[in-house]
């Protein structure tokens, strides 16, 4: 499936980034194309783009704070977790996912 | 990139098998360390803005590592303190408290602008803490040069 997702956190220094790796491998792992942007304390990168937004099966939001954009996401499927949910188990969530979009579609 | 990297961790940062009684004993020898290698104004204003930041969630990130962090005024450059402990202390984690022995503080100042590509680098050493490799690598780690080798 095709994941884009959003990191933040409280401080937007580390949290934010070890989200977006984690949730990248796993997603990778798991065989999911994945494009995940981050809102930390140096700013928007690896910003999304309409056409990925577009495109993407689901929306994971990673995230403590608010964040930026967020309309880009209406009428998607769009999954809000905690950073935490992500650092400590990348691939439980992942897998709840797939659960949630394959009863979606049944 | 190589250079820069250098300049945010130091082997004068790291303390390998370091002693502490409790987590906040920690906390205020990594600030101690900031404050006489001249990256911060003063260690009690840097470690209260520390604990700041511990208050809003757990820093643990499992596998024995935490990664407390402060944004404050009383930085003066970004950096990266790392104390690996010789006995584990107890740190918030997201199931209660978990045995920590590698504590990564990264070190932040109010001006982001300024610190823009020390923030970047950062953000690297924080992805690399994605992987449980790096974590393992960090627990074996036998001297301060061992560390750098693994967040570089």
């Amino acid at each position: 499936m095709k994941i884009v997702g959003v990191c933040a956190c409280v401080a937007g220094i580390a949290h934010t980034y070890m989200a977006q790796e984690k949730l990248t491998q796993a997603a990778e792992a798991r065989g999911h194309t994945i494009h995940v942007e981050t809102q930390g304390v140096i700013g928007q990168e690896n910003e999304l783009t309409p056409e990925d937004i577009a495109a993407a099966d689901v929306v994971v939001l990673a995230v403590d704070v608010e964040v930026t954009g967020k309309e880009r996401f209406k009428g998607k499927k769009v999954i809000e977790v905690p950073t935490k949910t992500v650092v400590h188990d990348a691939d439980r969530l992942l897998t709840r996912i797939e659960q949630l979009l394959s009863q979606a579609n049944e | 990139m190589g250079a820069a990297l250098k300049e945010i961790l130091r082997e004068e940062n790291i303390s390998v098998g370091a002693r502490a009684r409790d987590k906040r004993d920690v906390l205020r020898q990594m600030c101690v360390v900031l404050e006489e290698n001249g990256l911060v104004r003063s260690a009690e204003a840097f470690y209260a803005d520390v604990l700041l930041r511990e208050k809003l969630g757990p820093t643990c990130i499992g596998d024995g590592v935490a990664i407390p962090h402060g944004k404050s005024a009383a930085v003066k450059r970004p950096a990266v303190v790392v104390f690996q402990l010789d006995a584990p202390v107890l740190w918030e984690s997201i199931e209660g408290k978990e045995e920590v022995t590698v504590v990564i503080l990264f070190c932040v100042s109010d001006d982001d602008m300024a610190a823009r590509e020390h923030l970047h680098l950062l953000a690297e050493v924080a992805r690399k803490l994605a992987y449980k490799e790096t974590l393992d690598a960090l627990r074996c780690a036998e001297t301060p040069g061992d560390v750098i080798g693994v967040l570089s």
